[in-house]
């Protein structure tokens, strides 16, 4: 029986599954380039055909860095309900014309063929962002993430633009998410402990959405009582944010990441050229 | 003026103290000499923190000064030099963890030099091989155990090669294993020429420093030598400390008409120090064998418990191994084991907080492996006071936070539930219950999530490491608590890694390692076999060793039933002329 408790089993952050695969031994830059690249590509390819290669193109990547699909499918699960009333809202609101095929009508609501289509795309789309996302963080750890993304931003510095500040914010961030999560638990547990209703019964986001509130204000609190600490540690040893900073990590590019790369961006482009050109 | 560290009469008081509020720290005055090894020792909010911090200057003192190598500390520009000089290992290691693996988090204090990959790559290896955390180069800090997390917070500062080395309170998170391979790593660093700055609540601690000083409500108290000051019984009380244990069992000893040399500190002169029999042996000492409990139900019962974290991810980690406990109603009985051997795990779900993979779980009528269980109806039986309570508030004021429990039941007459709990734990009704919580002492912070729990009233109490990061009184008065506890009828389970504060006050006692229950019995029984207990990576009593050494040396007692000083104590009486 899994635990109510677990939050952090539900956190993605920090789900890095170290594997020996091709695209695990690819350059972090290249790998974190080819999932910005179909992140672009997937969230604004206008055609089904341009969905139908980001999917191509994200089992791709599951089937290079031989990680697990199951995580990706239990994410879509939880995430249903919401992108289910994206979807209404889609088929309700969502853009028309006077000449649109109506094919559904109740109350005054028309239900045309042209917002089934979005709206049935708009479930797709969200399902396959997620994979992608659960493949993220299943293969690039976090601090290959940030040594990746201070050579990514390096050019920018010449514009004066903060790069050592920047990484750190995101180093930091993601080394909290795994520990507010941990935080979270505690205070449930404390919570529960003490005769809070935190009792799992079924599908009830009222429910589930009022347990939550409690644990903001304590969350916050503690998260900032620990940043404080954090600092004063970081401070301790050496950190300022003003002065050059190395880094752990050499990084380095051969061939095969430069493949990589190609096939990301060509991939990208023929999902944003979808509709147009073929 | 030309100590290394130079401290002239500083006083320290933040801008946003209330005014009524006395200085943190008010006039303090102290030398150092470069390689000398200082132990602060003070209660709980006595100033120790505040001064270390005031040392690396992450705080710059109201008046007075400090010059570190002649480097004043007031000074801005003098900071890159005093961190390169100084380094700090806090409270909680957790917090002063950066990064997202041992070794980036390791190299952090190298990046900030703007050293270059390859040389910092080396420098962490051997960091790590140093202190034993190879293995565990690429895990994310989260999933270390506590030991670990030290060891790591430790190599991150060392990396920078400091010549002084601030500790606070290092060893409150530590079962008695990896506290006592931790004071081992300080001792090398202070042998190699470190100079050492180290707060600690634990008095077998400080007495391996060169000097000593005690520090009550911002002064120094008193200082000097741990023979000088742990000679002090009269002020050493006033300031709320105590001796070493195995000074205090020496007092005891000598009370009697044993003969021991003046001045035991150490658990080892103590032990190498024990007289033998001389007294011809004229009676057999008052024998009372362990109590033949009546067969009685067990109010909890668990069989073949199994349990693992994170289940079906690719972090999952077995915690359970297989536990099988009766606990029997109205004892209070121990949960004794080492950091990571599952005690935390195994008292949530006696709660019904956590659900076993499989096995059983009877507590009163609740079956809590049938999922039907509500927990709501179980946590009305049994109270669970986690690890470190306080870092869980989720209220503002006191009198809120005690409240919270009776509330979620809708029960009625608060006030009077809430004013009997804190009078319960010996806290005022009236004079606290409007106090904001973070203005609270830690001593006071744990005597209101004590309360918070037990204003429920509930039967079966569990508590974790209760009194892990207390000062000496505070520890003794929640031990007190306990026995009240007890004999108001209550069942209460107690896990933690202090056997000598299991021994004074537990009639069962269950030894736990790598999730399983190795062994379980009456208390006296299971103290007088110390090898099973060190086999358990666990630290026996110091009283049951030197009962065990006396017997090698002839002394008729038995071996049970001298797991407390005052146990031997009476074991002895007679023995002595």
């Amino acid at each position: 029986m899994s635990s109510r408790f677990e939050f952090l089993g539900s956190t993605a952050i920090g789900q890095y599954v170290p594997r020996d695969s091709w695209f695990h031994q690819r350059d972090p830059r290249a790998r974190l380039f080819t999932f910005i690249a179909l992140f672009t590509g997937i969230t604004f390819t206008k055609e089904l055909s341009g969905i139908a290669l980001g999917l191509l193109s994200v089992l791709l990547i599951f089937s290079l860095s031989k990680v697990p699909i199951k995580p990706a499918l239990k994410g879509i699960r939880r995430a249903l309900p919401f992108i289910l009333f994206l979807a209404v809202l889609q088929i309700l609101f969502g853009f028309r014309l006077e000449s649109d095929f109506v094919f559904w009508s109740i109350f005054n609501l028309d239900i045309t063929h042209r917002a089934a289509v979005s709206a049935m795309m708009l479930v797709i789309r969200f399902s396959i962002l997620i994979t992608l996302l659960t493949g993220f963080v299943m293969c690039l750890s976090t601090s290959q993430i940030t040594a990746a993304l201070h050579y990514l931003l390096k050019p920018f510095e010449k514009f004066k633009f903060p790069i050592n500040d920047v990484t750190m914010i995101v180093q930091i961030t993601l080394r909290f998410l795994p520990m507010i999560a941990q935080m979270a638990e505690k205070t449930a547990k404390a919570q529960a402990a003490r005769g809070g209703d935190w009792e799992q019964r079924g599908f009830n986001p009222i429910r589930q959405a009022k347990r939550v509130i409690p644990l903001i204000v304590p969350i916050m609190v503690n998260s900032l009582r620990r940043a404080e600490t954090m600092a004063m540690a970081m401070e301790t040893r050496g950190f300022n944010a003003a002065e050059k900073r190395s880094s752990y990590y050499q990084l380095a590019f051969n061939w095969q990441d430069g493949a990589l790369l190609g096939l990301a961006s060509l991939s990208m482009i023929m999902m944003g050229l979808a509709g147009t050109v073929y | 003026m030309n100590a290394f560290i130079d401290i002239q009469d500083i006083q320290y008081r933040p801008a946003t103290l209330a005014p009524e509020k006395p200085n943190l720290i008010d006039g303090i005055s102290y030398q150092i000499e470069q390689g000398e090894f200082i132990a602060i020792i003070g209660k709980n909010g006595s100033g120790k923190t505040t001064l270390i911090k005031l040392l690396n200057g992450l705080l710059s003192p109201t008046k007075g000064s400090i010059h570190i190598s002649g480097l004043d500390t007031r000074d801005l520009t003098n900071s890159h030099q005093l961190r390169s000089l100084t380094g700090m290992v806090f409270q909680n290691p957790a917090d002063q963890i950066v990064a997202s693996t041992v070794a980036e988090d390791v190299a952090f204090g190298l990046e900030n030099l703007n050293l270059p990959s390859q040389i910092i790559q080396t420098s962490v290896a051997e960091q790590l091989i140093q202190v034993g955390l190879v293995e565990e180069t690429n895990r994310p800090p989260h999933l270390l155990s506590g030991g670990q997390i030290q060891k790591l917070a430790l190599a991150g500062v060392m990396i920078r090669k400091p010549k002084i080395l601030l500790f606070d309170e290092p060893t409150s998170m530590l079962d008695p294993l990896s506290r006592e391979l931790f004071m081992e790593s300080v001792h090398q660093l202070h042998q190699q020429g470190m100079t050492i700055v180290y707060v600690t609540h634990h008095m077998e601690e400080a007495v391996f420093a060169d000097k000593v000083i005690a520090l009550n409500t911002g002064k120094i108290a008193f200082s000097g030598t741990p023979h000088e000051v742990f000679n002090e019984d009269t002020r050493l009380y006033e300031a709320d400390l105590e001796m070493p244990e195995s000074a205090r069992i020496a007092n005891q000893l000598r009370s009697l008409g044993v003969h021991l040399k003046p001045n035991i500190l150490t658990r080892e002169e103590l032990l190498e120090n024990l007289p033998s029999f001389q007294a011809s042996f004229t009676h057999a000492a008052p024998h009372s064998t362990v109590n033949a409990e009546p067969a009685s139900h067990p109010i909890i019962s668990i069989k073949d418990l199994h349990y693992t974290y994170l289940a079906r991810t690719p972090h999952a980690k077995k915690a359970l191994f297989g536990v099988n406990l009766d606990v029997i109603s109205s004892n209070i009985h121990g949960i004794a084991g080492t950091n990571g051997s599952g005690k935390s795990t195994l008292l949530q779900h006696i709660n019904g907080i956590l659900r076993g993979d499989n096995g059983s779980v009877t507590v009163g009528k609740f079956l809590l492996e049938d999922p039907a269980t509500r927990l709501r109806e179980v946590i009305k039986k049994v109270g669970l006071v986690f690890q470190n309570p306080e870092t869980q508030f989720f209220e503002t004021y006191v009198g809120d936070e005690i409240a919270y429990g009776p509330k979620q039941f809708g029960l009625d007459d608060l006030s009077i539930r809430v004013r009997e709990a804190m009078t319960n734990v010996g806290l005022d009704f009236e004079a606290l219950k409007d106090r904001r919580l973070e203005t609270m002492s830690g001593g006071e912070k744990r005597k209101v999530a004590l309360a918070s729990t037990l204003v429920l009233g509930q039967d079966i109490l569990l508590f974790d490491e209760p009194t892990a990061g207390m000062d000496p009184k505070s520890r003794e008065e929640i031990l007190t608590l306990f026995c009240q506890l007890q004999y108001q009828g209550k069942t209460i389970v107690i896990a933690s890694h202090r056997l000598e504060e299991l021994a004074e006050i537990t009639q069962y006692l269950s030894l736990m390692q790598s999730g399983k229950v190795v062994k379980t019995g009456p208390s006296q029984a299971i103290f007088s076999d110390p090898q099973t207990i060190m086999a358990t990576g666990l630290l026996p009593p110091l009283a049951t060793i030197v009962s065990q050494k006396l017997i090698t040396r002839g002394w008729p007692i038995q071996d049970s039933d001298t797991s407390t000083p005052d146990q031997l104590c009476m074991a002895l009486q007679g023995l002595v002329s």
